[in-house]
């Protein structure tokens, strides 16, 4: 008789001390700071190996087409007037429904001016207007070298 | 009869059967009723539907470490709002193979008993739509009612899951329906009505007038009646770790997954409402209903039938119950179907059979 008993009080006074122990656990976090970034308005600190959208220095790129030729999906597109130092690039455009982000033109270049940047990300109402001509040079996302890129969506946002 | 249980509905339909220039009757007190009910819908149900979402959303983001709603408004406090206006705007589906009329009229079933609650609550001295003298027991058939909506609702979508879930729920009433019976019974008992108000007014005083610690030694019974109450409270009111019913993870939506637009909503709300109304009975019971810690209500105090003083006391103790509600949610994971069977039939109703039997003796001693 007492032992069911004594069962049933310790099954009770587990339930209710594992209640409370709950939400001394969840409780707590009511106070703490969100976690959440507010994304578009904040965006992450990410590090300097990330491989994002492309910068592209186009005063040093002398049109070799060495990028080109070794992207696995052929993604990007170059039109210059003359080779070498004296290059004029007329287009110099990354498809990036096609793009797979893996760094892979950025080895053979011969005057490292394609790099992968930290934006990650890119949005368009059309497929075209992903792909981006960096030979543009009125494209906020043209890098001349020191100034940093824009985000494109959280930009866009701002407005 | 019309009308004489809520003197403002007579008022109302004898000030529009003015308007119109016919003697005032029946056919205008009835309108009168009407005009109040959809008062109280438009003051009762937005805030407490709307807030109660808001609320329950904003706590669970920050108890798992998110922001929750932030965009619409500020602090996202039109988040309610614009998903209001969604599921008023989207379309009504009633599918094939649904029961048509069962399924259009469960939703109405589960709105009015939810609503109908709030009727026997006593928010301040004087301020209650309805003393009646089954005030509690009134509010307990009105729980028992929505379960009939929400069988409707599952029987009739024609569907595997919402069957499922209504059957748990009609097996989760059985069980949770008599602790919560029995232990409501506790402060009848010893307050000698049934009806909110008298055992409000029992209360009268100080936190040692408070039905939980009535004299010191009433809280022998009463502290565990309390938590049988608010246990059962939160089955009634399908809340986790009750919610078997609803069970998102395992039957998509329950009882309510076939529903959509507004009939959704109507099952939506009610559960607010209902987290409200228990949380109000429960503080009415046995938190002291309107009164205050120090007895600055009660007689002789300073702020003796102070309408806002007390009615802020009764808003407070609620939304206390009512964020604890929450917090527990987001604490507990969902029991098992025999688990609520276990803690109903053989935890509650025992314990609660015993803090009846204690507050006969209390009582039968002084």
């Amino acid at each position: 008789m007492m032992k069911p008993l004594a069962t049933w009080a310790a099954n009770v006074w587990s339930g209710l001390k594992t209640t409370l122990l709950g939400l001394k656990i969840t409780l707590p976090y009511i106070f703490r700071k969100p976690y959440t970034l507010q994304y578009p308005e904040e965006v992450p600190e990410l590090p300097a190996t990330e491989r994002g959208l492309h910068n592209f220095e186009i005063d040093k790129c002398i049109a070799c087409d060495q990028c080109a030729k070794i992207c696995p999906v052929d993604c990007i597109l170059i039109e210059a007037e003359a080779k070498g130092k004296h290059a004029r690039i007329l287009k110099f455009e990354i498809d990036y429904t096609k793009c797979l982000f893996c760094a892979l033109c950025c080895e053979p270049c011969p005057t490292e001016c394609i790099h992968m940047g930290p934006t990650f990300d890119l949005v368009g109402y059309t497929r075209d207007e992903v792909i981006i001509d960096y030979a543009d040079r009125e494209n906020p996302r043209t890098w001349s070298g020191n100034e940093t890129i824009p985000y494109p969506l959280a930009s866009y946002i701002r407005k | 009869m019309i009308g004489e249980t809520l003197p403002l509905s007579r008022h109302l339909g004898n000030w529009v059967a003015g308007l119109v220039g016919l003697p005032a009757g029946w056919p205008f007190q009835a309108l009168g009723m009407l005009l109040v009910a959809s008062l109280v819908l438009l003051v009762v149900v937005t805030p407490v539907g709307l807030g109660g979402v808001y609320l329950e959303r904003k706590l669970a983001g920050r108890m798992q470490n998110r922001r929750g709603p932030n965009r619409v408004g500020p602090y996202g406090l039109l988040q309610s709002l614009a998903d209001g206006v969604k599921l008023l705007a989207k379309e009504d589906i009633v599918h094939r193979g649904a029961d048509a009329a069962l399924f259009r009229f469960a939703p109405y079933v589960v709105f009015l008993a939810a609503f109908a609650g709030f009727v026997v609550l006593p928010y301040a001295p004087g301020i209650v739509a309805a003393d009646l003298d089954v005030g509690i027991f009134f509010f307990l058939s009105l729980i028992a009612l929505e379960t009939i909506g929400i069988v409707m609702a599952g029987w009739s979508s024609n569907n595997k899951w919402s069957l499922l879930g209504s059957m748990r729920e009609v097996a989760q009433v059985v069980s949770y329906e008599l602790p919560l019976g029995i232990a409501a019974m506790c402060p009848v008992l010893a307050a000698g009505t049934m009806s909110l108000v008298g055992i409000t007014e029992f209360q009268a005083g100080h936190v040692f007038h408070w039905m939980i610690l009535k004299n010191g030694i009433y809280a022998v019974a009463m502290v565990p009646a309390f938590l049988i109450f608010y246990t059962a409270g939160l089955a009634a009111a399908k809340r986790a770790p009750f919610d078997l019913p609803e069970a998102e993870s395992e039957l998509t939506a329950g009882f309510h997954t076939e529903y959509s637009g507004m009939r959704f909503g109507m099952f939506f709300l009610p559960e607010y409402a209902l987290m409200l109304s228990i949380s109000a009975v429960t503080t009415a019971l046995f938190l002291g209903g309107y009164h205050d810690p120090l007895g600055l209500s009660g007689p002789g105090g300073a702020f003796e039938g102070s309408f806002l003083w007390c009615f802020f006391w009764f808003f407070l103790k609620t939304t206390v119950l009512f964020l604890s509600q929450i917090a527990l949610r987001w604490t507990l994971p969902r029991l098992r179907v025999d688990q609520v069977m276990y803690l109903c039939w053989k935890v509650l109703l025992p314990a609660s059979m015993v803090c009846l039997v204690l507050t006969a003796a209390l009582r039968l001693l002084g």
